[in-house]
């Protein structure tokens, strides 16, 4: 017997709602993923772990700091250990008490949470955490 | 004369590298009667049958007392419980058939069950494991042809990860190397695997056992995959108590 | 007819006589030698491609080649599915329902420390038909080509030795469903049913009666794929919703990682959580 359609209809509603992004193991919604904000500081923890790679980071008060980036913050990269690993990364890129300049997509309701986009070495080359790339400017 | 036996071994060389190319490519249907299967070809899905185990008691050091097993063994009991992925060697010990695919470059084997997949590299000679490589449950592992066996070795399997306990007694470390021998026997209908383990700090002396697969029926579909569900309440408490005779 | 069923192994194997078969697969022989002697790696394949086999074994990596801003992005250039009425009501009433447990909700207000998502993390193998952005190993073997993820995802098993699908009626839908395939014009291409109900890039939707037809071409260099999907489904679709997805090969005898998965830990299972400020 092949279904019907409110069978398939039925289906489709079991299913649950409309499917996350697939490239995430949930759903970035609460990050502005269309903007870009420049924080730098100092790596406090570097949770090299899954499904998301975390980065706790302390931006002090400083001339040229706006006031509104200085805390604590948590960096949830887009990607666990093994997309990141394509990426470059390993689970000893960054240490407690390094600086970092990294460029995050900011939480919509300004509370110091981010979706890591990429750092900034010294070298001056970045390391993005996923395949996603600045869009051309 | 020694031009003659140059161009002699060279034509031989010509000769077996197109006969290694003509048995990677020929299908079963069309090789000669003679050939009834093709001693380096070892893809298929292949099973583990009740009495498919060969497995001699291991010769351990004196420091793998019982209480360091029970370690293990407790230490393997909450990765079941939690479902974390299998890992080398049970995965190789399936209640499902392993599907074993040759390449050129590499031999993928992957499982039915909560393990992931193996990928033993043909292209390079020695294992690479580098300064901040994670170690994984199935370690890195390369394989080359020694006449008609498959030899694999095996190393940096993270000893945090998986089942750790071994057929035959021990356990495995991220020490611990694993050298592999694939061999086809009975026509090409089975597969036998030796594994031996080496790791001074566990055994006294190698620790050799071995698998004999059985290949599936032609056409044989690749199941749903047997998950485990570590949130499943219901299956904690099965996990949690020892079983009671009441 | 429909359209598809052209392109599967299986309905070439019931037109063939036996001896076309026999001989279509010993014609692979000679190109696969010469493929062989010109240096490229032939995989063991005993299909019959006018085109030749393409080496697709080996590491593959997505890439983002116009720059789409974030990973949420990364579709946003496909062509948007052409949906039935029927389907487009559904996809509406689906987009009013609330947050599903645990998913962040725009109208609270959450405090430091606390975690904006808490999925229920079973460190499964749900998985997809798409890569993401963890790489991906293809094999290629006579009878099967064999596709791996880096993270969690059932492996896609292609069968290439002439098998039909199953009926559908006897077969459990899975996230990878049931592929067979064949080797046309220098390409990979296979076809997908029996897909579990799901969501498709670009406004798409899946079912098990779902056609799925994917072809995967080389660059000439042999280093960039092109993946081409192609969803067909009367119920859900106006017209063939079709996108392209490209990868990078990874570097050579490169490692394959491994996402190892605790769902022991609770962290395991949550989004961002600001910290605590000092």
């Amino acid at each position: 017997m092949r279904p019907n359609l409110s069978r398939w209809l039925a289906s489709l509603a079991l299913a649950g709602a409309i499917a996350m992004p697939a490239l995430a193991h949930h759903s970035f919604a609460m990050f502005e993923m269309d903007k870009n904000v420049a924080v730098k500081g100092t790596v406090v923890e570097y949770k090299w772990m899954n499904p998301h790679v975390h980065v706790t980071v302390k931006v002090d008060a400083a001339p040229g700091i706006d006031p509104a980036l200085v805390g604590l913050w948590d960096f949830e990269c887009g990607g666990g250990t093994v997309i990141m690993g394509r990426q470059g990364w390993t689970k000893s890129t960054l240490k407690a008490g390094e600086p970092i300049d990294a460029v995050i997509h900011p939480l919509r309701d300004g509370n110091k949470g981010g979706a890591l986009f990429y750092i900034n070495k010294p070298d001056g080359t970045r390391l993005y955490t996923d395949i996603a790339r600045p869009k051309a400017e | 004369m020694a031009f003659a036996l140059k161009n002699l071994v060279r034509a031989s060389l010509r000769a077996a590298t197109v006969a290694t190319a003509l048995s990677m490519v020929l299908p079963a249907q069309a090789a000669a009667p003679a050939a009834s299967f093709d001693p380096h070809n070892i893809s298929g899905f292949w099973e583990l049958p009740y009495d498919g185990r060969n497995i001699p008691q291991a010769n351990l050091q004196p420091s793998v007392t019982p209480a360091v097993i029970a370690e293990h063994r407790a230490k393997d009991a909450n990765s079941r419980r939690w479902c974390y992925f299998i890992g080398m060697p049970m995965a190789m010990d399936s209640p499902r058939p392993i599907d074993i695919r040759q390449s050129a470059h590499e031999v993928l084997v992957n499982f039915e069950t909560r393990a992931t997949p193996r990928h033993i590299y043909l292209d390079r000679k020695d294992n690479m494991l580098l300064d901040d490589y994670d170690f994984t449950s199935t370690g890195d592992s390369v394989g080359h042809w020694e006449g008609n066996t498959f030899v694999v070795t095996t190393v940096g399997i993270d000893g945090d990860k998986g089942l750790t306990l071994l057929p035959g007694g021990g356990f495995r470390t991220t020490d611990s190397k694993l050298t592999e021998r694939y061999r086809l026997a009975n026509n090409g209908n089975a597969l036998i695997v030796t594994f031996t383990w080496e790791d001074p700090k566990v055994f006294k002396t190698p620790h050799t056992y071995a698998y004999r697969y059985t290949r599936a029926p032609k056409f044989y579909e690749v199941q749903t995959t047997l998950d485990c569900d570590p949130l499943d309440k219901e299956r904690a408490e099965f996990f949690a108590n020892p079983p009671s005779a009441k | 007819m429909p359209a598809h069923a052209s392109l599967t192994n299986a309905t070439i194997a019931r037109r063939s006589p036996p001896a076309v078969r026999r001989f279509s697969r010993w014609l692979a022989i000679p190109i696969t030698v010469a493929a062989g002697a010109l240096g490229t790696v032939a995989p063991a394949s005993a299909a019959q491609p006018a085109g030749g086999i393409p080496d697709l074994t080996g590491a593959w990596v997505r890439i983002d080649a116009t720059g789409s801003g974030s990973f949420d992005n990364l579709a946003a250039g496909f062509p948007q599915a052409s949906l039935t009425p029927a389907y487009a009501e559904q996809r509406e009433r689906e987009k009013k329902a609330g947050p599903r447990t645990g998913a962040w909700d725009p109208n609270k207000k959450y405090q430091n420390g606390e975690a904006y998502v808490v999925t229920a993390g079973t460190c499964g193998f749900p998985g997809g038909i798409e890569p993401n952005s963890a790489a991906f190993h293809i094999v290629q073997d006579r009878d099967e080509v064999v596709i791996v993820r880096e993270n969690p995802g059932l492996g896609r098993n292609i069968y290439m030795d002439g098998r039909p699908h199953p009926d559908l009626k006897r077969f459990v839908p899975t996230a990878t469903g049931h592929s067979v395939g064949r080797y046309e014009g220098g390409a990979l291409v296979f076809e997908t049913v029996g897909l579990t109900p799901g969501g498709v890039p670009a406004g798409g939707y899946k079912t098990p009666e779902t056609v799925l037809v994917e072809r995967y071409s080389l660059s000439p260099d042999g280093n960039r794929l092109t993946m081409r999907y192609t969803f067909t489904d009367p119920k859900i679709y106006t017209k063939p919703h079709t996108f392209e997805i490209l990868a990078e090969r990874g570097l050579p005898r490169q490692l394959a990682f491994e996402w190892y998965c605790d769902a022991a830990d609770p962290k395991q299972s949550q989004g961002v959580a600001p910290p605590k400020q000092e």
